[in-house]
C-alpha cells in the first residue's frame, strides 16, 4: 500500500514536471531516478511532450504500470527549480512520504501572482522596443500593447482557445495598434514597436526546447515542438502581414 | 551611446520576461539569467568587426549557452532557466517583421534576402545551443569516466 502512495507522488512529480516545461530527458531521468531511489526495478519511463508512461516492478513482485496525460503545458520557471530540487532530494532518500505529499501539495496551492506576470508584459514591452531603436513615446506605445496583449492573451487562455490562433490575433492586435498609431501622428517609426511587441509573442522557447529534446535524442518531441515553433512564428508573421495589408502601413 | 542605451534596454526587457515565465520567488535567478542576456548582447555588438550577422549570432549564442550551463551547474538549477531569458536579445524579431514587410509590399528580392537572413540567424543560434549542450555532455562524461559500452 506504501509503495503505491510513494508512486502517486513520483507520477505526479513527472507530471508537474512536463506541464511545466520541463525537457523530456530531464523528465525521464527525475522518474527513473526517483524510482531506483526507492528500490523498484525493471523500470522503464516513456515521455513525449503531453503525455508519460512509467513501468516498473513493486517490492513484492507485481508488476506496476501507470500513465499521465498533460495536455496544456505552460512554463513555469519557479517550479521547475523547486522540482528539481525535489526530485534530487527524492532520489537520494532525504525525504519521508509525508514529507513529499506536503511539498507536491504546498506548491499546487501556491496561487499566481498575477500582477507580476502584466508588469512583465508592460516592461518587456517597452523594453524592447527601445532595444530595436524605440523613442519615448514609441516605448509608451509599445508599454500600451504590452498591456492590451496581456489582457486579450489572458481572456484567449481562460476561453482555451489553441496557442496558434491565439498568437495570430495577439499579434494582429499588435499591428492595428501600432499602425493606427502612427496614422495618428504619435509616433514615427513603427518598426521598433512592432518588432519590440513581437517579442512576447515569438516562441524562442518551444526552439530552445526543441533542441535540447533533439540532442538527448527524443527525436519524436524535437520534431513536435519544433513544428509548434514554427507555426507559431508563422503565425505572427501572418498575423502581422495581414493587418499590414489592410491598413496599408508601410 | 546608443550601444549602452540598448544593452539597458536589453537587461530591463529580459528581466521582464523573467517575469512572464513566472520566476516570481527566485530573483536571483531572474537578475543572472538577464545579465547573461546582456553580455551575450555586449559579445553580438563586440564582434562586429566580423561584419557577419550569422557568425556574429553564433558566437554570442554559444557564449549565453556556456554561461548558462556554468550558472546551473553552480546553482544546481536547470539550464533552461538561463537560456530562455538570456537567448531573447538574439532572437531575429525585426528580421520577422521586414519580411513580412517586404512581402506586402511585394519586393520578391528583398523578401527572399531578409527571409533567408531570418533563416541563418535561426540555425546558428540552434547550432550554438546544439554545440555547447554537446560539448558539455562530453565534458561530463571524461569528468566521470562514464564511458558509454561499445556494442
Amino acid at each position: 500500500m506504501d509503495d503505491l502512495k510513494i508512486l502517486e507522488a513520483i507520477n505526479e512529480i513527472g507530471y508537474l514536471l512536463l506541464k511545466h516545461g520541463a525537457e523530456i530527458y530531464r523528465v525521464e531521468e527525475s522518474l527513473k531516478r526517483m524510482c531506483s531511489g526507492f528500490g523498484f526495478t525493471n523500470i522503464e519511463v516513456f515521455a513525449i511532450p503531453s503525455y508519460f508512461t512509467l513501468s516498473l516492478t513493486l517490492h513484492d513482485g507485481t508488476p506496476y504500470q501507470s500513465s499521465k496525460r498533460s495536455r496544456s503545458n505552460r512554463i513555469h520557471l519557479d517550479h521547475l527549480y523547486e522540482l528539481n530540487n525535489l526530485v534530487r532530494k527524492i532520489s537520494n532518500q532525504e525525504m519521508t512520504l509525508s514529507e513529499i505529499q506536503k511539498e507536491i501539495q504546498n506548491m499546487k496551492s501556491q496561487n499566481l501572482n498575477l500582477h507580476l506576470i502584466f508588469i512583465g508584459y508592460i516592461i518587456s514591452a517597452a523594453m524592447f522596443c527601445v532595444f530595436f531603436g524605440g523613442n519615448v513615446s514609441e516605448m509608451i506605445v509599445s508599454g500600451f500593447i504590452g498591456c492590451i496583449l496581456y489582457n486579450v492573451i489572458l481572456i484567449m487562455e481562460k476561453l482555451a482557445i489553441n496557442s496558434i490562433v491565439r498568437t495570430l490575433i495577439a499579434s494582429m492586435i499588435l499591428a492595428t495598434i501600432a499602425i493606427c498609431a502612427k496614422k495618428i501622428g504619435i509616433i514615427t517609426h513603427q518598426q521598433s514597436v512592432i518588432t519590440g511587441t513581437l517579442m512576447i509573442l515569438v516562441p524562442g522557447i518551444a526552439i530552445t526546447n526543441s533542441l535540447r529534446d533533439i540532442i538527448g535524442g527524443d527525436f519524436v518531441s524535437g520534431l513536435s515542438r519544433m513544428i509548434e515553433a514554427i507555426l507559431i512564428a508563422a503565425s505572427i508573421a501572418i498575423g502581422v502581414g495581414i493587418m499590414m495589408m489592410i491598413l496599408g502601413g508601410v | 551611446m546608443e550601444e549602452i542605451v540598448q544593452c539597458l534596454a536589453a537587461f530591463i526587457g529580459c528581466f521582464g520576461f523573467t517575469f512572464i515565465f513566472r520566476i516570481h520567488k527566485n530573483i536571483r535567478f531572474a537578475f543572472i539569467g538577464s545579465l547573461i542576456g546582456t553580455i551575450g548582447w555586449i559579445i553580438y555588438l563586440v564582434t562586429k568587426f566580423l561584419n557577419n550577422i550569422f557568425l556574429q549570432s553564433f558566437i554570442a549564442m554559444l557564449c549565453i549557452s556556456l554561461l548558462a550551463e556554468a550558472m546551473a551547474r553552480f546553482y544546481k538549477a536547470p539550464a533552461t532557466i538561463f537560456i530562455m531569458v538570456g537567448c531573447f536579445p538574439l532572437v531575429p524579431g525585426s528580421g520577422i517583421y521586414y519580411t513580412m514587410l517586404y512581402a506586402v509590399q511585394g519586393m520578391s528580392e528583398l523578401f527572399m534576402e531578409s527571409f533567408l537572413s531570418t533563416l541563418g540567424i535561426s540555425m546558428s543560434l540552434a547550432l550554438a545551443i546544439l554545440i555547447s549542450s554537446t560539448a558539455l555532455q562530453v565534458y561530463k562524461r571524461i569528468k566521470l569516466k562514464d564511458y558509454a559500452p561499445i556494442e
